[in-house]
């Protein structure tokens, strides 16, 4: 194999490595992440969007 | 409280909940009664930028940027309801304080635990303090239900 041509395969198969780790990264973040479990609320469901009564019903279960 | 109006502005609701754990008692230091702090950032997801250049400009021209008028406002009028923001001086007992704080949760089943309790919690017993409590989440949300409804972002 000549000089040049070894320089030419080196490069090459840099810039697959390259390539490649930009795949991996980007499937990596394609990856969704998964959604954690949400604690259930006591007041869901309800219609009530009256803040101050929201806010008085929620006081005492662990809500600030 | 916080988590009340903060969902109300879009956001979710176990985010609004967690960040605002750790506010009951004065933060649990016997500093500001946790409504209070819940309203003023309530009051910042509504008014509060992310232009610290913005902030500085308004100070130059001695102005208060909006978040901090409306905090001001918030605070003043919690204050002539109350006379103080402060948990303990609201409750008159500092519940912040751990044995103080084991005494909100009595057990009703024994008259000498309520005795005891009682004399801790300044005289009340703990569904009276905590009733209190309840009216501030009341009126701190009065408050600042109004003030977020007055101006436009």
């Amino acid at each position: 194999m000549s000089e040049e041509h070894s320089v030419s395969r080196r490069t090459s198969l840099k810039s697959l490595g390259a390539m490649g780790a930009g795949i991996v990264f980007a499937g990596a973040a394609a990856i969704p992440r998964q959604a954690e479990p949400k604690p259930a609320r006591s007041d869901q469901g309800k219609q009530a969007v009256n803040v101050v009564d929201l806010a008085v019903d929620r006081f005492g279960k662990g809500h600030s | 409280m916080f988590s009340a109006v903060a969902e109300q502005m879009g956001m979710d609701y176990q985010t609004a909940v967690q960040v605002s754990s750790g506010f009951a008692g004065g933060m649990y230091l016997g500093s500001v009664c946790g409504a209070v702090t819940g309203g003023i950032m309530a009051i910042g997801l509504k008014y509060g930028g992310v232009d610290p250049k913005a902030q500085l400009e308004a100070f130059k021209r001695n102005e208060y940027p909006p978040p901090a008028t409306v905090v001001r406002e918030f605070a003043d009028r919690f204050r002539a309801q109350h006379r103080s923001i402060n948990c303990p001086d609201l409750l008159g007992v500092d519940v912040s304080k751990p044995e103080i704080y084991k005494k909100l949760s009595a057990d009703v089943s024994k008259p000498e635990a309520l005795k005891v309790a009682k004399d801790a919690l300044g005289g009340r017993d703990a569904k009276e303090v905590l009733a209190a409590c309840r009216g501030f989440v009341k009126d701190a949300a009065t408050i600042v239900s109004e003030l977020l409804n007055d101006a436009p972002r």
